[in-house]
């Protein structure tokens, strides 16, 4: 937030030090340049979380990350997309669906905001933090699906098949082919396999002391580095391909537990969150908001409101039976209300703009998407910015508090109450022994 | 060539001759299916079981209609391309050959790379330069050769 604003002030609107426009080029280097850095920042930040989850986290707690992929994202990206559709004027259903898609996924960076920090640790359970990140990190390369399910729609059938003969099937094809085949499942096992192949070879040299600290501490950093050159020139799912191989190369939580108390990581993380949020506040379209010939401002305030407190509190204060972390009724509002928007709904507005950049028949954008990319930016800017000044606000804290229903007092002042600081699942010593020292089957017959 | 059974339908008396038609899917013509050379198709239900199906018969129409893509046997030629997913278009990627993936996966692999080996190589190349440094003059200055040497 605190860098947002100074990158307004600096931006080409106020003291005009910082001109992304005049760097970039032109219109479409600022958007390539904005995409790219988002992906970066979204690389670096998912290896680092998934490299803080504990051992063999996603296989613990698979069921509570399915419910909260599965269905919640869904309902999340139907009720965004409904929104939009009935706020925004001369707004087609499939349009909607986009940029709903857009806002689904959860911010990893703004939720490493929301759950650390001192006053995360104070008030927010351990396991409550780690079920969020992880879900923040997951879901974010999730969004590919929601997104090119309407994109290849509107490529499809938007114009009646005028230029892209096909139709639906042909768009359904693709969608299962290329979307969930070749970015989702193929991201996935890359990860995977690239992530195991770090450990064991930072393993292997470590035990022959062939590393020396600063590489070893800065070798997350450039895994993610790496994956999402090579996922990107692939042209597959980086950002999620970051998020599994982070969970990949901690699998037996060694490297986590190495790097536990170093700084170094935090320290990139927040160099990175200062930098994309200044230069999000130098790039942002402040006065489309109030000048585009798509939607008017009033309209927006009420769907960037409608948005925060429909999009996601209903489906989880739903479904919070199914996920053990949250153990009352405040945790679920709380972890509801925080469901942010930020980098990667930037990112996947990006994405959606170089789409439709491929769309365009002789140079000019076709007739029935031309308005549809103002109309995106505009509002996937807006909600944005409205999740990143609330994540931030510092309402915040009363509002938590209020949800708490002790206002001016936070839960760790108050150990008689139901809530606990320490889960009992953190009480139990997981043992953290790698594969190979398992015992093996046969030993179970003994005992 | 193959004393397979199923040849002798269109081997009559050594000539090939016309092929009969195919009951089960009477459209399709046995011999382009199978080119000659290969075994034809179990011709009975008794001689067709699921080992011929599953094992030689689908991934020799797999391998066929790569051959052959225009064409599927068991389709009508009327109904044309149902049944057939195009492919090429479906299963090219799009690749994303531009400066910033490769820069970033350059720079990303090189400091992984090198960070495995980067304490042997700051430990043999640094010490052993200045050891080498030094051997070399002292060696130089020891050896009768250098002395003995002309001036030039």
């Amino acid at each position: 937030m605190i860098s947002l604003l100074a990158g307004v002030i600096f931006s080409p609107a106020a003291a005009n030090f910082v001109r992304p426009l005049d760097y970039a080029g032109s219109e479409e280097n600022l958007n390539a340049v904005t995409l790219y850095f988002s992906r970066l920042v979204l690389g670096v930040q998912l290896v680092l979380a998934g490299v803080q989850l504990p051992s063999r986290y996603l296989k613990h707690e698979w069921r509570p990350l399915s419910v909260l992929l599965g269905p919640i994202m869904t309902m999340m990206w139907l009720a965004t997309s409904l929104l939009v559709w009935a706020l925004v004027p001369h707004m087609g259903i499939l349009h909607a669906l986009v940029i709903g898609s857009c806002v689904t996924p959860t911010d990893p960076v703004l939720s490493n905001v929301i759950v650390k920090g001192k006053f995360a640790d104070h008030n927010v359970p351990k396991d409550l933090q780690q079920i969020i990140i992880a879900e923040s990190g997951a879901n974010d390369g999730l969004g590919y699906p929601f997104l090119f399910l309407a994109l290849y729609l509107i490529k499809y059938i938007g114009d009646g098949g005028a230029t892209q003969p096909g139709g639906a099937r042909t768009a359904m094809g693709m969608w299962f082919g290329e979307t969930w085949g070749y970015t989702i499942l193929l991201s996935v096992v890359y990860g995977a396999v690239v992530g195991w192949v770090a450990k064991e070879l930072l393993h292997w040299a470590e035990q022959r002391k062939f590393v020396d600290r600063e590489s070893f501490l800065v070798f997350a950093l450039s895994l993610a580095l790496f994956i999402t050159g090579t996922c990107g020139l692939i042209g597959s799912d980086d950002v999620l391909a970051c998020f599994i191989a982070g969970n990949a190369f901690t699998w037996d939580d060694w490297f986590r537990l190495q790097t536990l108390d170093d700084s170094l990581q935090p320290t990139i993380d927040m160099l990175l969150n200062v930098a994309i949020f200044m230069w999000f506040g130098a790039v942002c379209p402040w006065s489309e908001f109030l000048n585009n010939d798509v939607v008017p401002l009033y309209r927006l305030v009420i769907l960037g409101v409608l948005v925060l407190l429909f999009r996601r509190l209903p489906w989880l204060l739903a479904v919070k039976g199914f996920i053990p972390q949250l153990r009352d009724l405040r945790q679920a509002i709380f972890m509801g209300f925080f469901g942010p928007v930020g980098v990667s709904a930037i990112f996947y507005l990006y994405i959606t703009l170089e789409f439709l950049e491929t769309l365009n028949v002789d140079g000019a954008p076709r007739s029935d998407v031309a308005h549809l990319g103002e109309t995106v930016k505009v509002v996937v800017w807006f909600i944005a910015i409205c999740s990143i000044v609330r994540a931030f606000c510092p309402s915040f804290t009363v509002m938590n508090r209020a949800a708490n229903g002790n206002i001016g007092c936070a839960w760790s002042e108050h150990p008689s109450r139901k809530t606990r600081l320490v889960s009992p699942a953190d009480l139990v010593q997981r043992p953290a022994v790698s594969i190979r020292q398992r015992r093996p089957l046969s030993a179970l017959r003994y005992r | 060539m193959t004393s397979f059974p199923g040849r002798s339908r269109f081997l009559q008396a050594g000539v090939l001759c016309q092929p009969t038609t195919n009951r089960l899917c009477p459209w399709f013509n046995n011999t382009s299916f199978f080119p000659s050379g290969l075994p034809l198709p179990p011709r009975s239900p008794h001689e067709q079981g699921r080992l011929w199906g599953y094992l030689i018969a689908v991934p020799r129409q797999l391998r066929y209609r790569t051959y052959f893509p225009d064409s599927s046997p068991w389709s009508a030629p009327g109904i044309g391309a149902i049944g057939q997913l195009n492919l090429a278009s479906a299963i090219m990627p799009t690749l994303a050959v531009n400066d910033f993936n490769i820069v970033v996966s350059v720079l990303g692999g090189w400091v992984s790379l090198f960070g495995l080996v980067s304490y042997l190589c700051k430990e043999n190349f640094y010490l052993s330069e200045a050891r080498m440094f030094v051997t070399t003059i002292d060696d130089l200055s020891s050896r009768p050769v250098l002395l003995t040497l002309p001036p030039s």
